[in-house]
């Protein structure tokens, strides 16, 4: 597009450094808050804790035991309603008449809930826990509402904008899986990244995000996402941005569009350099929030005044894309086939256009990345940073 | 300033249309995920441009069915694309600048807004094609250009073909094919004869229509009750 004034691209923020502004700490079940408003925080400060229910677990065991259901229950090594702990003998059945003994042991801490005489069910309820809720950021507490469980805190941060997600906001150690260009599938994901925010790769497959999920992966930042899994967490339709947020037990982002596409190498760097440390990823909002930790950033936090509470919206207008005229020496990244998601500088801008192979006329620019150099219809480029 | 948008911005549901519907359109067929992929990517950024002759087949092919399924968005200040009470059909200018196979374009056009419709009198087999600058700035002088003008006889059956004198040349269409005549002219004068058929209720007449950057387009693929 051509206006009076030259070239017109779009200009896309994906990253806002170091800003001010507030994260929410949630508990994920009943429990006390430390902290008080006005109250200063650093990340390994524990502001409350919360007890957790992990469910129940039910089996057979008259199954188990190869007898009849009103039988089983003769050969249980503890009554409903106390403890037994994983290892621990949970029902016996010594040698019989054709039938050698059966031991069973428990696979976890739990309290026995209840025995089925008419089916020899047995149910058998985790131990509940009890979790720690560290900060995670320097900041001010500015809200504490026990009656949510919710802790506002203000802090400095670097926001990464995606392109697309979905989910709601979740929290965990961020752990890059691969490089800019990976695949990642179920193989890639294990259960030591339970609770993680994971990072890294071109595309995620469908067995990729299932295993996550299955496994508590907490979400997933990567280059691409095939079109049709995106659709079957949105309910079916390609809506961007979301207008209702959407949530399938993971929150995932994608940072360059559908199908593989190397994660941008702006966004790779950033998040590289927050490896291990504490991430905020809300899918539904395409943003990856990461905490600063320089404890130098405190005095800023102290002195930066943010809009009241009540003021803030409930959903934040974020414009990161406006139409701006392209020059040469900015950083751009393109946007369409070939070199979908490389990023580069712009070197030089044609005079005239170029007719295409497609019929189209078009100015190419030329763009210089760390490896090549190639030329692009203007068209097809954004400008980042 | 705004965010650049696109001709895929026009449209309501694109990511929606039937893979099978688009592919039908392609020479060669290509991936169904990586499709569906493209198809996504034009909607996240519609403001790219193909540089392939395939993709843009894939984005003609794409635009072809969007408009078919009665998708297209209302442009601030548009018209009707149909006005059935002028007989005019107007195409905004964003597809003239993003399909440059003009012809091809119209015929999209036809298949979506003209050949399904009810017909409801014997003038709307003919059709003046006006390119509509819908606030673009495009053209200096007129927010309208007229290219030329759709002549849809109507055939009684597959044998049927029209013969018409334009600009003093004669030509014979046969049933089942789309004819362009080039005219730069105006008023156009057209003397016809339609064999095993009609056009504007007779088998025979002359007519004053407008011509174009087109010209004449006869759309001969009608066929009674067909």
């Amino acid at each position: 597009m051509v206006n009076s004034q030259g070239l017109l691209v779009n200009k896309r923020i994906r990253i806002i450094p170091n800003i001010i502004r507030r994260v929410r700490r949630v508990l994920q079940g009943h429990g006390n808050i430390n902290v008080q408003v006005g109250e200063e925080v650093n990340p390994p400060d524990i502001i409350a804790q919360y007890t957790i229910s992990g469910g129940y677990r039910r089996f057979n065991l008259a199954d188990m035991l190869s007898c009849d259901p009103y039988e089983a229950i003769k050969y249980l090594q503890r009554q409903v309603g106390q403890r037994i702990y994983k290892g621990e003998v949970l029902a016996y059945k010594p040698n019989m008449l054709l039938q050698g003994k059966k031991l069973i042991v428990s696979p976890m801490d739990g309290v026995i809930d209840f025995y089925d005489e008419n089916t020899g069910e047995l149910s058998v309820s985790f131990l509940p826990k009890t979790v720690e809720l560290p900060a995670a950021v320097y900041g001010i507490v500015e809200m504490v509402d026990s009656s949510r469980g919710q802790i506002v805190i203000r802090t400095q941060v670097t926001d990464i904008v995606g392109i697309l997600g979905t989910g709601k906001s979740r929290d965990g150690i961020l752990e890059m899986i691969g490089k800019r260009g990976d695949l990642i599938n179920a193989s890639s994901i294990s259960a030591k990244y339970s609770e993680r925010v994971l990072a890294g790769g071109s595309l995620v497959y469908s067995d990729g995000l299932t295993s996550a999920i299955s496994l508590g992966v907490r979400g997933i930042i990567v280059g691409g996402i095939n079109a049709k899994d995106y659709k079957s967490m949105t309910g079916g339709v390609l809506e961007i941005p979301l207008k209702i947020g959407r949530d399938v037990g993971i929150s995932v982002i994608a940072t360059e569009g559908f199908g593989s596409i190397p994660m941008g190498e702006d966004v790779y760097e950033i998040l590289q350099g927050h490896n291990g440390k504490f991430v905020i990823i809300d899918g539904n909002r395409t943003k990856v929030t990461l905490p600063t930790f320089d404890s130098n950033s405190m005095h800023r936090i102290k002195t930066t005044q943010l809009p009241s509470l009540a003021q803030e919206p409930l959903v934040e207008a974020v414009k990161n894309v406006e139409a701006v005229e392209v020059e040469k020496g900015q950083r751009v990244r393109v946007i369409a086939p070939p070199f979908m998601g490389e990023q580069g500088i712009v070197l030089a801008i044609d005079q005239r256009p170029t007719l295409l192979l497609s019929g189209i006329n078009d100015w190419l620019i030329t763009i210089e990345t760390k490896s090549r150099k190639f030329k692009v219809p203007h068209a097809n480029v954004e400008i980042i940073g | 300033m705004p965010k650049l948008s696109g001709i895929f911005d026009y449209f309501n549901g694109v990511a929606e249309i039937p893979l099978e519907n688009i592919v039908q359109w392609l020479k060669s067929v290509p991936n169904k995920i990586v499709l569906e992929n493209f198809i996504a990517n034009r909607v996240l950024y519609p403001q790219t441009i193909p540089i392939s002759e395939y993709d843009m087949e894939v984005d003609m092919a794409i635009v072809r069915e969007a408009l078919k399924l009665g998708t297209l968005k209302s442009l601030p200040s548009q018209k009707v694309v149909a006005d059935t009470t002028t007989k005019k059909l107007y195409i905004p200018i964003v597809f003239f600048q993003r399909i440059p196979n003009l012809i091809q374009l119209i015929v999209f056009f036809i298949d979506a807004y003209l050949v399904k419709r009810h017909k409801e009198s014997i003038s709307e087999d003919i059709w003046t094609v006006i390119i509509q600058d819908v606030n673009e700035g495009v053209f200096k002088n007129s927010q309208n250009i007229t290219i030329g003008t759709v002549l849809i006889p109507i055939f009684d059956n597959n044998q049927g073909f029209i013969t018409l004198i334009v600009d003093s040349k004669k030509y014979q269409i046969k049933q089942g094919i789309v004819t362009v005549i080039p005219s730069k002219k105006n008023h156009c004068h057209i003397e016809f004869q339609v064999y095993e058929g009609k056009m504007l209720g007779v088998n025979e007449g002359a007519i004053e229509v407008n011509g174009g950057d087109v010209g004449i387009i006869i759309d001969a693929r009608r066929v009674k009750n067909g």
